[in-house]
């Protein structure tokens, strides 16, 4: 969730998820940037001839869109809640 | 401004000064229901602080999801503990089963989690970030593994 300015929380404590000053709580990355830091892509053609493409974003949640055997367009959710 | 997580103080502190029976350890199906809502409900920022906050009351009147798939309601919870999270000293949690909506075609940016037996009462929020929409699609809610809610009972464990 994006820092809001008027929300009455420093970005600090924003960052810190609302934690004393001090106290760790975001998990620095001391690796390079992976390609995990963009939405993730899955495409496949399942067996009974239907194509799914899965896209998870940045907040976790999962959207797939799927067009089956006879043209039909259809799109799933998945919201992965922290 | 976006909608955000967050329980309903009313509830907080009349369920902490025994003024309600909120029970979440209820683990009869259906003591909680899960009603999904779109980015439009409260204006988009709900006020976490209103008294008796409730489904069915302004601002959960309006902007509940609506569409193939979805009775307006929602689905029932059952709760799967309330309890000390195994491994979280001094960490409470709250874990309820998954939701799952087949064949729909609505749009949800969150859910409300109610109790039908305290006069539909609020008792938390919870925000997806946006709007995700389905077509003749399910609409799944998966939650974390220490649960929907959960609480620091101390600073340091």
């Amino acid at each position: 969730m994006p820092w809001d300015e008027s929300s009455g929380q420093t970005f600090g404590e924003h960052m810190r998820g609302g934690a004393p000053l001090g106290e760790r709580t975001v998990d620095v990355i001391v690796d390079e940037p992976t390609w995990r830091t963009r939405d993730q892509v899955r495409e496949e053609r399942r067996e009974d001839g239907s194509r799914v493409q899965s896209r998870q974003d940045q907040l976790g949640h999962v959207v797939t869109r799927e067009t089956t055997p006879n043209g039909r367009e259809r799109q799933h959710v998945r919201i992965n809640l922290r | 401004m976006a909608l955000q997580d967050g329980w309903f103080s009313d509830t907080y502190l009349k369920a902490l000064s025994n003024d309600i029976a909120l029970d979440l350890g209820d683990t009869t199906p259906g003591v909680f229901k899960g009603a999904l809502f779109e980015g439009g409900v409260a204006g988009g920022t709900i006020d976490f602080d209103q008294a008796n906050p409730a489904y069915g009351d302004a601002p959960f009147d309006d902007d509940e999801s609506a569409g193939p798939g979805y009775t307006a309601g929602g689905e029932d919870i059952t709760v799967m503990s309330w309890a000390v999270l195994v491994g979280s000293a001094n960490k409470v949690g709250w874990k309820v089963s998954d939701l799952e909506w087949t064949s729909t075609t609505i749009t949800a940016s969150g859910l409300l989690i109610y109790a039908p037996s305290l006069s539909d009462r609020a008792v938390l929020f919870r925000a997806f970030g946006q709007a995700y929409p389905t077509n003749d699609g399910d609409y799944s809610i998966a939650w974390a593994a220490d649960g929907v809610t959960r609480f620091k009972l101390r600073p340091t464990a």
